[in-house]
């Protein structure tokens, strides 16, 4: 009798157990860096330390960055380094959390997009220049380091390659319709290029989208020279320029310049799109980092420069560091992690591995040795070169803000889908960013 | 004489130990229940109560957070339009989805409760699409379905219609993202035939004798049977359907022109694109408010319309 209860007591513990272990498990999410981190050995040798180095990237980075982990490891045998990969989607959003959680990994590359929060206004990494004892700073130029990867003085990552905007064109199309490849593209050409393209075929289309990033921001700022948004919170421009540019917008689509927004809005991307791939549309502004994905829809690409027109204040050719790689500040090794961010940007033996997974890298000697093997895509170098002659002020972290930008992009769609005539859009742009600006902390 | 309850030994000696067991047996029983409790209080009841606490405060996940009193549920009420947007489009969601699908359920249940060879086969293929449930795989696949150059448009161009923009035009757009629920009818249909099975046959015997038509039968006798699980299969839909998230975010992540930028999608975007999550919190409370409104609302008026064999006395 007293045997039988004893069983559903036992069972009952054994669950809790199980569901406490549960618990305790999900706690022990920081353990691989608590764990790692503690291990140190003998006194004589160097202490053992384990980093984790997390990514997003396709395939071929992911076996770029594993390979050149095993060579740092072979010849640095104390340090263990965890590789965490997935793709770009959601990568944002476990960061963050990671970060929230104090299981942020140690290195981390950063989109620019998220300096402005994870680097400036949340101090989440360490500023790289009071670890310039352990990296190569030398290596990097500069002026760009100083231009391009330093917030507030303080060096946000080490740019892993430099990422330009260029016009990326099908070379088949351009053949077809007889369009020079050196035509020096402004806003103007574009219309009169456009229009008699769609006039000849009325399916084709020399451009398919835009959004906030690839032209409505860079649009104005040509105008007024200014950040979208400058440092002070308040916009960077007058109303007038808002409307010229929703005005130039309309006409666009209605000359078929541009696919219409009804046919181009289902995709995010627009080497996804289509008619793209089919061949019906000629150009699109994109950074240099893309080019590689086209590419496996459009074998046949060429570049040039951004439409620039003559009398502009500012290219706004958007230049920017490829994922800057930061340390965290809940690192406890960031002396060992800035070793191997070092050698992984700067060594000739890094990049013969890493190649172009992220764009051109930054270092000239390294980029320069690369174009001369014949590892980095023609293409790509010559993107970066292109976009690298005339560059546009470095963008700043509120113009780079996600929220405002949606802002711009909602009302963008709506002039597109002629919800919004171009003084309407203006007027409604300049106060929501007015509004959302006031109330930001 | 005390009644002996019913786990008690029968050899029980005194009156403390019937109490004795059946406090160990209370012990044991929530031991059993303890993994249950204790996720509920980790997973939902602490989380449940954190959202309303971040929802006064401007909580980020990154930066230090602040209480900022009501501010959130002043900004999205008089500040937002967006928020509008979304109301509106989820409003239209729910109203088209949910009685459309439930349509479709009770049309394919009576279809279902025939007495025909093989029926159990047919049974479980009208159910598969409701095991796929709200995937992203289904999404994808949605999207595919409806595309410009998709299947349907395909399908349709042999009926000599010309092709439809189903997921660009901003009026079209909500509507094939709300048919994508309405072909995930089956657990709404095993509900309804379970309920067309107790329908007394007498009844319908009564009907045909006294000359009723199928048309007839079907509103006096086989519809005022349904009432109580069309009430259950209506709110259980709605509340899903409020916070649907998936099909908005996989198909069209919102667009075009925010056309099918659905409450669910807004709460995640505020939370995990803009990381605004006390803003979000407010969000998801005022819709956890909105569906409190409508199931009381659908309670309140149910007994208008829904009838009991026992005239609701069970309830």
């Amino acid at each position: 009798m007293r045997h039988r209860k004893v069983w559903p007591s036992a069972l009952s513990a054994i669950l809790l157990t199980g569901v406490l272990a549960g618990c305790a498990g999900g706690d022990g999410g920081n353990s691989p860096q608590n764990s790692g981190n503690s291990g140190g050995s003998g006194d004589d040798s160097p202490q053992e330390v384990s980093l984790r180095f997390s990514w997003w990237g396709s395939e071929v980075r992911h076996k770029a960055l594993l390979d050149a982990i095993d060579l740092y490891t072979e010849n640095n045998p104390h340090v263990t380094i965890e590789p965490e990969y997935s793709g770009f989607d959601g990568y944002y959003q476990k960061l963050v959390t990671q970060f929230a959680g104090g299981t942020a990994p140690d290195l981390t590359p950063l989109s620019v997009d998220w300096i402005d929060e994870l680097a400036v206004k949340s101090d989440l990494v360490v500023d790289l220049y009071t670890l310039d004892e352990y990296i190569d700073l030398d290596a990097f130029d500069a002026d760009f380091l100083e231009r391009y990867a330093v917030f507030d003085g303080k060096l946000a990552g080490l740019p892993m390659g430099v990422n330009g905007m260029v016009n990326l064109y099908n070379q088949d199309f351009f053949d077809r319709f007889d369009i020079p490849e050196d035509t020096v593209w402004d806003w103007e050409t574009i219309h009169t290029i456009g229009k008699r393209v769609h006039e000849e075929d009325p399916n084709a289309y020399l451009l398919g989208m835009f959004d906030y990033r690839t032209f409505l921001q860079p649009f104005v700022n040509q105008q007024t020279g200014n950040q979208w948004i400058q440092d002070d919170k308040t916009v960077g421009f007058e109303a007038d320029a808002l409307e010229a540019a929703f005005a130039y917008y309309q006409q666009l689509l209605d000359d078929g310049v541009m696919q219409p927004i009804a046919e181009s809005s289902l995709y995010k991307d627009l080497a996804e799109n289509l008619q793209w791939q089919e061949g019906n549309i000629g150009m699109m502004f994109t950074l240099a980092s893309t080019i590689a994905k086209v590419k496996t829809y459009t074998p046949n690409l060429g570049v040039s420069m951004y439409p620039v027109p003559a009398d502009a204040l500012t290219s706004a050719v958007l230049v920017n560091p490829s994922n800057p790689l930061a340390i965290s500040k809940a690192s406890k090794h960031p002396e060992e992690a800035a070793k191997f961010a070092s050698w992984l940007l700067t060594s000739s033996e890094a990049a013969a591995i890493l190649k172009d997974v992220y764009s051109v890298p930054v270092v000239a000697a390294n980029a320069e040795q690369l174009v001369a093997d014949g590892a980095i895509d023609s293409t790509v170098a010559e993107a970066v070169q292109i976009a690298m002659e005339n560059p546009g002020n470095p963008v700043n972290g509120l113009s780079n803000n996600q929220e405002l930008n949606q802002i711009a992009q909602d009302i963008l769609d709506r002039v597109a889908f002629k919800q919004l005539s171009p003084d309407q859009a203006a007027a409604d742009l300049m106060a929501r960013l007015d509004e959302k600006l006031r109330s930001m902390p | 004489m005390r009644k002996q309850p019913a786990t008690g030994a029968p050899e029980a000696p005194t009156l403390q130990a019937p109490r004795k067991r059946r406090a160990k047996g209370e012990r044991i029983g929530l031991l059993y229940i303890s993994p249950w409790i204790i996720g509920f209080i980790v997973l939902t009841l602490v989380p449940f109560i954190a959202s309303l606490v971040y929802s006064f405060t401007d909580y980020s996940m990154v930066r230090e957070q602040r209480f900022i009193g009501l501010a959130n549920y002043i900004e999205m009420f008089t500040k937002d339009p967006v928020f509008y947007q979304s109301l509106r489009v989820t409003l239209l969601y729910v109203l088209f989805a949910v009685p459309a699908k439930l349509v479709v359920a009770l049309l394919v249940a009576m279809l279902l409760n025939r007495q025909m060879r093989g029926m159990g086969i047919y049974r479980t293929i009208y159910y598969l699409p409701s095991i796929l449930g709200g995937s992203v795989a289904v999404s994808v696949l949605w999207r595919f379905l409806f595309m410009r150059e998709g299947l349907v448009n395909e399908l349709l161009s042999y009926l000599s219609i010309p092709p439809l923009n189903w997921l660009g035009d901003p009026e079209l757009a909500l509507f094939t993202i709300a048919l994508l629920p309405v072909w995930e009818f089956g657990s709404s249909m095993v509900l309804f035939l379970a309920g067309l099975k107790q329908v007394p046959k007498e009844l319908y015997e009564a009907s045909t004798v006294d000359g009723a038509g199928k048309v007839r039968a079907f509103f006096s006798i086989t519809l005022p049977m349904l009432t109580p699980i069309v009430l259950f299969n209506l709110i259980m839909q709605m509340i899903n359907a409020f916070q649907q998230f998936t099909s908005a975010f996989v198909i069209t992540d919102g667009g075009p022109m925010k056309a099918t930028y659905l409450y669910g999608l807004m709460l995640y975007d505020n939370a995990f694109q803009f990381f605004r999550m006390g803003y979000a919190s407010a969000q998801s409370w005022v819709l956890f408010i909105i569906i409190l409104v409508f199931t009381f609302v659908l309670f309140k008026t149910s007994n208008r319309w829904t009838h009991y064999e026992d005239g609701g006395d069970s309830r």
